[in-house]
């Protein structure tokens, strides 16, 4: 068979699928691909087959439950159909600069929410009698979570975007009942 | 045909699954359900070499596809994503086998019976997949998938196995080809169509809406 003739073009998509198969694509090449894959069943089928004929020829005992591909893959997709699509934060324009920026804010913000905790706990506390003190510092009183994060709200509105992105990311509810404040992003 | 450890990958050289888990990053479900494809069969082996109930191995390998999904947007791209997949599949099963040892019902289930018993014994081993069907099964296409490969061209032959078997990249091969990659990339195209024919009668295609 002659190994080095150029592709008939209906093959393209399903070379492109083999290139996948071993990341050897470009972003927009994997795109394609993907697409394809949901596309053509036929191509569904050969993606697991390439999976199957690699496992063999790696260790023969990859293939002793081939038969029930299908049906895994199935079970999980149903199981997969009842969870959150998952985003990850997208990255900021800004590269390594923009990450060592936002460090800085998200430092001076930390140190500066920690500060008017402590200090809002102190004042609290002198400002009691003697008597209630110990009743104040066994109830734990709400933290002023609004007041800490405006003073850490970065005026950077690329910053405020990517802490938004991750705010949106964000479990509804931390661990100690402390909701998370959603930040919008500053208005240019 | 060598027998590589089922541990993980050595991360000397690009992920090879990066492009399908930055799209599955993006929301692309489809690229994840593209890598499950890919490593079910390693991630089995890999559980029912922990776990000694056949049972629970497919629900245990579930479980880490799912418990993956979950954590994609935190897999930070510092080791393979099959070298974190193997970690997360690891650690469920260890939490499985926890949970059974805690489960009265299942400790009651695993207690030695009677030497008289006979059909109690081959459930006490770890199974590594290896029922009579599966042996054979396995044997059939590792069988006809070295025909294949006997069969194909030279270059075709060289071609998928630096791939495959070697993990090379397709950069690695073309330069120990002495080809341009593009060829590199039709080869293995090509091989991969060729093996694919000869593996049909044994794989069940005609249910191929399924996939």
């Amino acid at each position: 068979m002659p190994s080095s003739h150029p592709l008939p073009p209906e093959n393209r998509s399903h070379s492109l699928l083999s290139a996948l198969c071993d990341g050897e694509t470009a972003a927009d090449e994997a795109r394609l691909a993907c697409a394809h894959w949901q596309a053509d069943a036929q191509a569904r089928v050969d993606w697991h087959t390439w999976a199957v004929i690699g496992d063999a020829m790696r260790a023969e005992s990859l293939c002793a439950s081939v038969e029930h591909d299908a049906d895994f893959v199935q079970r999980l997709r149903e199981r997969l159909a009842c969870e959150p699509i998952v985003l990850a934060p997208a990255p900021l324009a800004g590269g390594a600069a923009a990450t060592r920026h936002i460090n800085r804010w998200a430092g001076a913000g930390a140190v500066a929410a920690g500060l008017a905790v402590v200090a809002g706990a102190v004042v609290m506390l002198r400002t009691q009698p003697a008597g209630e003190r110990t009743l104040m510092a066994a109830s734990n009183p709400p933290v002023p979570t609004q007041p800490a994060a405006s003073a850490a709200a970065p005026a950077d509105p690329a910053l405020a975007g990517y802490l938004f992105a991750h705010r949106q990311y964000a479990p509804t509810a931390m661990p100690g009942g402390v909701r998370p404040v959603a930040l919008q992003p500053a208005q240019p | 045909m060598t027998t590589p450890p089922d541990g993980p990958a050595r991360p000397a050289r690009p992920d090879v699954d990066a492009p399908l888990v930055q799209r599955a990053r993006e929301g692309d479900q489809r690229a994840f359900e593209m890598l499950v494809i890919k490593y079910q069969r390693r991630l089995e082996r890999l559980i029912g070499r922990m776990v000694r109930d056949t049972d629970q191995v497919a629900d245990i390998a579930q479980e880490s596809f799912i418990r993956a999904y979950r954590a994609l947007p935190n897999f930070r791209g510092e080791s393979a994503f099959y070298t974190w997949l193997y970690r997360i599949a690891v650690n469920t099963a260890r939490k499985a086998l926890h949970d059974a040892r805690r489960d009265p019902l299942v400790l009651e289930a695993s207690r030695p019976l009677g030497d008289d018993d006979e059909t109690s014994a081959p459930q006490r081993e770890p199974t590594d997949m290896t029922t009579p069907e599966g042996v054979l099964a396995s044997k059939e296409i590792a069988t006809a998938v070295n025909a294949a490969v006997e069969a194909l061209s030279p270059d075709l032959r060289q071609a998928i196995t630096l791939r495959e078997v070697e993990g090379l990249s397709y950069d690695e091969i073309a330069e120990l080809m002495n080809s341009p990659i593009g060829t590199v990339r039709s080869r293995i195209f090509r091989a991969r169509e060729a093996i694919a024919q000869r593996l049909k009668p044994l794989l069940d295609t005609r249910d191929g809406e399924r996939w």
